[in-house]
């Protein structure tokens, strides 16, 4: 994270629940990460204030005491307002700002900006509830009951999750909580932070030991030429590619004009999960060679050459890095079924062919692991965040990166007493839009994300006897008003059409999303809702997609299609 | 409103009042109103209309005047202060009463002004004059069932109109309030109660000035004041008859319990089967609040006070004060494990004082008569009056006030004139499902709590049952056992469980099938839930059973084989 | 920090916990049913009461804050007699069917009577419910074995945030329910189970586990959940290569006591037939290859349109040497007609981080391309 230093959750999940404040934004948590919205319900049952900032409403705002309510893509302006208010009040942390961080003088200007009346004006939240969640969050105060601190000021945390980084200004919002919590001195302390919720079991492994495009293992820049030299005597390779790569959308694009003509997939299901579905399912048919492996025949898989059986997380051994850092061990529970190998097995038997194949066959020596154990070795060896980590060392309860030697007992809190970058650095951000604007024939806003029983692509949940029992069918949240102008009920079907494809579905009238905004999960294959979502709009610094935002329209489903 | 304002408004009442010749009270109270005082009522006030002499006379509703067996109950009270009390006031007695008490006046504007309805009453009072029953009606005040009370609580019940402000002023209303946030500190209001020895009348009787001073030290910017309005006690209704009878008394006392402890806000819980204390309160609430005395600035003061009623939803252990807050808050009324005490973490957390109604109700006239004169009432330990329900097999039963310390046998054989018929008297009930039972071996018994507990029963908040010689004893425990098995809450076990085994023993007994060794193991089982149970219900659910088993052990042994 | 004494060992805790809690972080068991660490005191089960030194009765220790100077004792003569009396109330409504109870060996109930060599109820035994429900494929609610503790209430409300069920009826008739006792599914329920995770008795069991072999003859296996990121700690119960259940591994995790729906009950895609069991490869290449004899062309139909596409229809299987085979020696061809950065290789938010690290180390050090991406942004 440019801001402070590193991209996870500077604070640990237990810590949650001594919070005075919290301040959730761009998170579903209760279903997105039901046991981290147990300990919020614990905090606020404790007595402390829970600050929630969504366009829909989420089953958490339940137990707010403060729910602010913007218009889709305005929530900006909200953040800004509120930094606003914060320093006209006096509510910041001067100490800390002079002694750790560098760049607020520019940034205070552009904040200068948002005044809370511009910010009611353009997101419908009125002023004085931008008003009070400065407050509660700045000055960390609680609803009722004694902090578990004594600090003069409460502690405040801040978690955020795709609501606010599937933007196609994800990263300025992403800066935004990170300035926000500078400014107040909410950051390097139990219970405080910026705290990006992550989706997926090992998401934050996947970037910590390098399968990002731009760096290698412990985010070393593949541009940084002493990282490179470093790795080149560890892998004991004579160079290592020096120039940033493709990204999972950009390589799509380069599939379709012909630049990349292989691709070896493992374990993900971009026929679901990736923006603008058509286009992906051309560009891999336009593929030369596609190898899949997985554990099930996925919608990506029907499109691969090859299929390669994987086992699940359930049949092997290794680690899982969670979203607050902490890697922990994995066992089997159960042998993998027939043939299906650990993707760690596979991996390495197509590297060492390819090894000998390419003339490399002393590489291809380096490629014969007794197991996850020795594997994890090497990887700790590259990756000095994990360097002091050992399978010996992660009983029982694992260890939170960064842990550089054997020594260091892991870091449950960054950026304690002073950032990891050196300087904790205000990023001057100003408020955008969404990138697809709604028109005359596209009037309403599509979000996608996720509902409670199911995962992701729907691959694993969807085959689970009792989740598929409580939620089988896919369907579509539409506010009364909008359904209304289309003439629909609850539990119609409909079609959703957009700019790039129509997904047909049933209704869900609700109230939780506000007049103007559809919700559709992504888990259904039957409804493949990225089929509507754009690829063109890319987050400039993540390059993430801007699912919360596709211009859509509703139709009732003509009679032949209904027969 | 200004204390000057509030002197008017009783002035002109008092004025208003002392114009009449005389005043007709006719009780309008639960009892009476069963008893037929709805008719009595209108009969009265047709009456008269129809006499015309609605300037000379005036007829009140008002509340309880005790002797509920004989309603509906009529006191006339000259402008001389004498008084008379007519009992089993029917409509045709009411027009005799009429009658005889109000001249008929001829009409202004002569007789065919009149509707035909009016004359037709008329000539029927005309009739009525010749009759000569009232006299048979009379009740004399010398019956030691008046002249035994002392009323302190009671005082205005049954002259006042419990439905006008105004009349609660006139008889000195809201002047202790004013008293106590005008010349008073919080502190010198809870020190008063304290001397004045005043302890919990809902039955524990822990002492309220003591209760007070714990909110009061509790540090909190909110706190809040509980009128336990849920009275469950079979046969019990003082607390329906202070609400009812004279609410803005209750209301009163709340307030300067509010005042003394600091606190904004406060609740009416009252139970969902007394809809007219339900109906009384709320207007008392928003008559207060018209005038001024509820709200902010409270009598030109910088006191701010607000309540509000809540109702019970027929749940016997919401009486219970943590199950009584959990019923507030909206969750299912348990009780919890004290400490802490409500005192300490009561409604929503914060400090919260909790009394009962006849607690509150005793608060103004000890701090108009001051602690010393309401201390000289009562026993050492056992200050002042205590409200009693008389219910049972009792020739007057009703709703008496007797100073603490007062004997069984005072109460029993002269204000109660005994059992009727050719039963014995054989033992009084206390304390409700929670009590025990009193034998007639120990009727001289002073009642006040310490005495009380000796015997094994509790002083309760008021319920008195007596029981004559034709009732057979394991019936009566297996009555209130059936009560305590339905009221259980279900949150601990050894209530739970517990009291349906020991109804299950005593439906064995019987039904005959008892065995050597049942009467111990009801002891045993008794003992159990009594001392492992987690609220006063479940500790006291045996009280029933196990008094009978001490001074009627016999009754239970016959039930046995031989 | 507090300083009192249980059982002539002097302990140190933080001012504000309870007795009992203070004596189970020493390791000294005070028997409890209703009490859990993570929620709500209940005081409903009565068992946890200790002699305090200077009270004539024993206290409620779940109930009793801890202050300096007390002394403790979890063990009398009088403690156990109390104790014993309260299992057997408790056992006077629950069925003594241990003999073919799934939660024998886990039921602690079960395990007091045990302790306090309760065999029977001197009571006559009277059962207040008997309802069984199993209306969901989560878990059953078997109400004749609920002893009330309310666990499961308080679970839901302060810990789940979703007070699905609550008490109904009064005393006797007490039982625990969703509003009108309708179906858990028309209640607030997110079926996270962990009412079944806290219940201590029968009355709450998955359904996945029922008889399906005690506990006795489960083998446990502890690891990561493999859905969100929150990394909970599972324990699977495992018997012949088959999960009967799942729960949280109390020890040590980020998760504690609890789970939600997808961990918990979420792990059967595992034995789903529709598994991928052997290496396939497509029938076009596979005909190219001279692998297989068919002239088969990929359907122009997009897999999203096919209601139920059969992987069947699209590979035909080969053995793990033949798919090595052609998988290195096409990416290997390819590297060498259009230069590494042809290649792109995906790797998975789903996989270790061993594998995920050999992955981009084949894409980097092997082939030659930062072409390694994953989808931590989807």
């Amino acid at each position: 994270m440019q801001a402070f230093g590193s991209g996870a959750m500077t604070n640990s999940i237990d810590e949650i629940r001594d919070a005075d404040c919290i301040f959730i934004t761009g998170s579903n948590t209760a279903e997105a990460h039901p046991v981290i919205s147990y300990e919020v319900v614990r905090a606020v049952k404790g007595g402390a204030n829970l600050i929630i900032v969504d366009p829909r409403r989420t089953p958490l705002v339940d137990h707010a005491t403060l729910y602010l309510q913007p218009h889709p893509g305005t929530d900006i302006y909200v953040f800004l307002a509120m930094m606003h208010i914060i320093i006209r009040e006096g509510w910041l942390d001067e100490d800390l700002i002079q002694s750790e961080t560098e760049g607020f003088e520019a940034y205070s200007e552009i904040v200068k900006d948002y005044p809370p009346e511009r910010a009611a004006l353009i997101s419908g939240v009125p002023e004085d509830q931008i008003q009070l969640a400065a407050r509660l969050y700045a000055l960390g105060e609680r609803a009722y009951g004694d902090s578990h601190y004594q600090d003069a000021r409460g502690h405040s945390t801040i978690l955020y999750a795709m609501g606010i980084t599937q933007r196609s200004n994800g990263t300025d919002s992403v800066m935004t909580m990170a300035n926000m919590s500078m400014l107040c001195g909410q950051v390097g302390k139990p219970s405080t932070g910026v705290n990006p919720l992550r989706g997926q079991a090992n998401v934050q492994g996947a970037c910590d030991v390098g399968c990002l495009v731009n760096v290698f293992p412990g985010y070393q820049r593949v541009t940084d030429e002493k990282a490179r030299k470093k790795l080149v005597k560890t892998w004991k390779v004579e160079s290592l590619p020096a120039e940033v790569g493709l990204t999972i959308v950009e390589a799509t694009h380069a599939a379709l004009e012909g630049k990349v003509r292989a691709m070896y997939i493992m374990g993900e299901n971009p026929m679901m999960s990736d923006p603008n579905t058509n286009h992906v399912e051309q560009a891999f048919r336009n593929l030369d060679f596609l190898v899949v492996q997985d554990i099930f025949p996925s919608e990506t898989a029907f499109l691969a050459h090859v299929l390669l059986p994987a086992a699940s997380s359930l049949e092997k051994d290794g680690t899982f890095t969670n979203s607050e850092r902490r890697v922990q061990l994995l066992q089997g529970v159960i042998a993998p079924p027939g043939e299906a190998l650990p993707d760690w097995a596979i991996t390495s038997a197509i590297a060492r062919q390819v090894a000998i194949k390419m003339g490399k066959d002393s590489a291809s020596k380096q490629w014969e692991f007794s197991g996850t154990a020795e594997i994890f070795d090497e990887l700790a060896a590259s990756t000095p965040i994990y360097g002091g980590m050992s399978f010996d060392r992660l009983e029982p309860q694992g260890l939170q990166w960064p842990c550089p030697d054997q020594e260091h007992p892991g870091t449950p809190i960054l950026h304690v007493g002073k950032f990891a970058r050196g300087k904790g650095k205000f990023n001057p951000v100003e408020a955008r839009d969404p990138a697809e604007k709604t028109d005359e024939e596209y009037p309403l806003n599509l979000s996608t994300g996720r509902v409670l029983y199911h995962y992701h692509s729907g691959t694993m949940t969807r085959r689970s006897a009792p989740l598929h029992w409580r939620e089988p069918h896919s369907y579509a949240e539409i506010n009364p008003e909008d359904a209304a102008v289309v003439d629909l009920k609850d539990g119609d079907d409909v079609d959703i059409h957009s700019r790039r494809g129509v997904v047909h579905t049933k209704t869900r009238i609700s109230n939780d999303v506000p007049p103007g905004t559809i919700f559709l999960a992504f888990h259904w294959r039957e409804s493949p809702a990225n089929r509507l979502t754009q690829d063109f709009a890319l987050d400039p610094v993540a390059k993430i997609p801007e699912y919360k935002f596709s211009a859509v329209r509703l139709e009732k489903p003509s009679a032949k299609r209904n027969n | 409103m200004s204390r000057e304002k509030l002197d008017q408004m009783a002035d002109r009442e008092r004025e208003r009042q002392e114009k009449f010749d005389r005043r007709v009270f006719c009780c309008i109270s639960t009892a009476c109103l069963s008893a037929g005082a709805g008719r009595t009522m209108q009969a009265l006030k047709d009456g008269l209309e129809a006499s015309q002499s609605g300037d000379k006379v005036e007829v009140v509703q008002t509340g309880c005047m005790g002797l509920c067996s004989r309603g509906p109950l009529v006191r006339v009270r000259e402008n001389t202060g004498e008084e008379t009390y007519y009992a089993d006031v029917t409509t045709e007695l009411a027009e005799e009463l009429i009658a005889k008490y109000v001249p008929l006046s001829e009409p202004k504007a002569g007789d065919e002004a009149l509707a035909p309805e009016i004359i037709e009453t008329r000539s029927r009072l005309e009739a009525a004059r010749r009759k000569r029953t009232l006299k048979k009606h009379i009740l004399s005040q010398n019956l030691p069932f008046f002249t035994k009370q002392v009323k302190v609580v009671l005082r205005d019940v049954g002259y006042v109109d419990p439905e006008k402000l105004e009349d609660y002023l006139a008889h000195g209303g809201y002047q202790a309030l004013y008293k106590a946030i005008t010349e008073m500190t919080p502190e010198e209001v809870c020190d008063e109660m304290s001397r004045s020895g005043l302890r919990g009348r809902g039955g524990a009787g822990f002492p309220t000035g003591t209760k007070w001073t714990f909110v009061r030290k509790a540090e909190s910017d909110i706190k809040y004041v509980v009128v336990n309005g849920d009275e469950g006690d079979p046969g019990a209704y003082m607390d329906r008859t202070m609400m009812e009878d004279n609410p803005h008394q209750v209301l009163e006392g709340m307030m300067i319990a509010a005042y003394a402890v600091g606190a904004y806000h406060g609740f009416f819980y009252i139970r969902g089967e007394y809809p007219i204390a339900i109906d009384r309160i709320r207007r008392a609430i928003r008559a207060a609040r018209r005038a001024g005395i509820l709200g902010d600035s409270i009598l030109g003061s910088d006191f701010n006070f607000n309540a509000d009623v809540r109702i019970g939803a027929g749940a016997f252990v919401c009486g219970e004060e943590t199950a009584l807050i959990h019923s507030i808050e909206g969750k299912r009324g348990m009780p919890r494990m004290r400490p802490p005490y409500p005192a300490t973490s009561g409604l929503w957390g914060k400090p919260t004082v909790i009394n009962n109604v006849e607690t509150m109700a005793s608060v103004p006239a000890i701090l108009l008569n001051g602690a010393d004169w309401y201390a000289k009432i009562g026993t050492d330990q056992s200050k002042g009056t205590k409200v009693f329900a008389l219910a049972g097999q009792l020739t007057n039963t009703g709703l008496i006030e007797v100073p603490m310390g007062i004997s069984l046998r005072e109460i029993v054989y002269e204000m109660g004139d005994n059992v009727p018929g050719d039963a014995e008297f054989k033992a009084a009930q206390t304390g409700g499902p929670s009590g025990g039972c009193i034998p007639m071996s120990h009727v001289d018994t002073p009642v006040d709590y310490e005495r009380l507990k000796e015997l094994g029963s509790i002083m309760g908040s008021g319920g008195l049952v007596i029981i004559d010689s034709t009732t057979s004893m394991p019936q009566f425990a297996r009555f209130f056992m059936d009560f305590c098995v339905d009221e259980s809450c279900g949150k601990c076990v050894p209530c739970r469980v517990g009291t349906v085994q020991i109804r299950a023993l005593l439906d064995k007994l019987l039904e005959g099938r008892g065995q050597v060794g049942d009467l111990e193991r009801l002891e045993e089982v008794c003992e159990i839930v009594k001392s492992t149970s987690l609220c006063g219900l479940g500790q006291s659910a045996p009280n029933p059973v196990l008094s009978t088993l001490q001074f009627f052990r016999e009754e239970y042994e016959i039930l046995l084989p031989s | 920090m507090i300083t009192l004494t249980i059982d002539g060992k002097k302990i140190q805790i933080e001012e504000g916990t309870n007795v009992l809690e203070a004596a189970l972080r020493n390791g000294i068991d005070i028997p409890h049913l209703c009490y859990h660490s993570d929620l709500s005191v209940s005081g409903g089960c009565r068992l946890c009461q200790v002699e305090v030194e200077g009270y004539d009765q024993p206290v409620t220790s779940c109930g009793m804050a801890c202050a300096e100077g007390l002394v403790i004792q979890t063990q009398s003569e009088r403690l156990t007699a109390i104790r014993r009396n309260l299992i057997d109330i408790f056992l006077a409504d629950h069925p003594l069917d241990c003999v073919t109870c799934d939660k024998a060996g886990s039921c602690l109930l079960q395990k007091y009577a045990y302790e306090y060599g309760v065999k029977e109820t001197s009571y006559i035994p009277i059962y207040s419910k008997t309802l069984y429900q199993d209306d969901n494929p989560f878990f059953i609610r078997d109400h004749q074995y609920c002893i009330l503790c309310g666990r499961c209430v308080r679970v839901c409300d302060e810990i789940v945030g979703v007070h699905a069920i609550d008490f109904a009826n009064r005393g006797f008739e007490s039982h625990i329910a969703t509003p009108y006792d309708g179906p858990m599914i028309d209640s607030s329920c997110v079926f996270c189970g962990n009412c079944v995770e806290v219940c201590p008795t029968a009355a709450l069991l998955p359904v996945s586990r029922l008889k399906r072999g005690r506990e006795w003859d489960l083998e446990r296996v502890d690891s990561i959940c493999g859905y969100c990121g929150v990394g909970c700690k599972i324990e699977y119960a495992v018997k012949d290569n088959e999960i009967i259940y799942a729960q949280a591994s109390v020890q040590e995790s980020v998760n504690g006591s609890f789970l939600c729906t997808k961990g918990r009950y979420g792990w059967d895609f595992a034995v789903n037939p529709e598994r991928l069991t052997q290496p396939m490869v497509r029938r076009d290449l596979a005909y190219s290859l001279g692998i297989s004899t068919e002239n088969w062309r990929l359907p122009k139909v997009s897999p999203l349109d096919i209601d139920k596409p059969d992987v069947d229809d699209y590979f035909i299987p080969v053995d793990w040497e033949t798919a090595y085979e052609i998988v290195s020696s096409k990416l290997v061809d390819i590297v060498k007609e259009s230069g590494p950065d042809a290649i792109v290789g995906l790797a998975s938010a789903r996989c270790t981080n061993e594998e995920n690290y050999l992955f981009q180390k084949l894409m980097r050090a092997v082939i030659g391309t930062n072409n390694v991406d994953h989808c931590a942004r989807l």
